[in-house]
């Protein structure tokens, strides 16, 4: 099991909602027993990230402008505080399965 | 977050009440001129904010109401600020972060960032206070921008504190 995880945050702007939650997941990973490398984009960056590095799990609070290869979750209830456990149990549930 | 900071984003004069919007596009013209009137931002912003909110719609479902929080990029932003509108009735905004949610938001607050990263605890602050029924219900059914004025800048300072 993967220990260490590279994390994509996506908001519009690539530095305000999208540094809040890569925040919340680096804590949410480490009090789960991962460490967390985070990295703030905006849509239009997400490809040139993608193909210019190592990419476990992208966030985002921006819809994405396509579908990659690494599986993407939606925080937009981490910020509000809406359905928060549920992006949790999603997130574990997507890092347990990297290898 | 400084005191301070907080008193120069917040400003009484960009609390609106009951004001009348007949679309999105038409929130977004209204609001953009008063805030180029004003002094606080580019006279490119309305293109900047309303192209931002189509490809990054920021319409949020709060556990109180629906909220939504446009922003756009520092550089169409002269002097950070928070507007606050209470629209008479709520306009239609997508919800952020997926492409089909819809939210009906009945307060926006529109955020001119200046530099972003300074401004995050702010945001986190304002989140915080979009889960608390009893100063959201008071901010729908107040009419009194001052009283408005003043418990926002008590609630964000006081969560300031808290955080």
């Amino acid at each position: 099991m993967k220990k260490s995880i590279n994390v994509l945050s996506v908001c519009g702007s690539g530095t305000v909602t999208s540094s809040m939650i890569a925040g919340k997941v680096t804590d949410i990973l480490k009090e789960n027993g991962y460490n967390a490398k985070t990295t703030e984009t905006n849509p239009n960056g997400v490809e040139s990230e993608l193909s210019n590095g190592s990419w476990d799990i992208i966030v985002h609070t921006s819809p994405l402008k396509s579908t990659y290869n690494v599986p993407s979750i939606n925080a937009v209830g981490l910020l509000t505080g809406m359905d928060e456990e549920g992006f949790i149990e999603e997130l574990l549930d997507a890092v347990s399965k990297l290898e | 977050m400084k005191e301070n900071e907080i008193n120069t984003l917040f400003k009484k004069e960009l609390i609106r009440l009951n004001e009348k919007f007949t679309s999105q596009e038409d929130f977004f013209k209204k609001v953009s001129k008063w805030l180029t009137k004003k002094g606080y931002v580019k006279d490119t912003f309305y293109q900047a904010i309303y192209h931002r909110e189509q490809e990054s719609p920021t319409g949020l479902h709060t556990p109180t109401f629906d909220v939504a929080i446009p922003h756009t990029d520092p550089e169409y932003v002269y002097e950070a600020f928070i507007a606050v509108i209470r629209p008479e009735q709520p306009i239609s905004f997508r919800e952020m972060g997926n492409l089909q949610g819809a939210t009906e938001p009945q307060l926006l607050f529109v955020i001119g960032f200046k530099e972003s990263k300074d401004q995050l605890s702010i945001l986190q602050n304002l989140m915080k206070m979009f889960q608390d029924q009893k100063v959201m219900d008071f901010y729908l059914r107040s009419n009194d921008t001052e009283e408005i004025y003043t418990t926002i800048n008590e609630y964000l300072r006081t969560a300031a504190y808290k955080a």
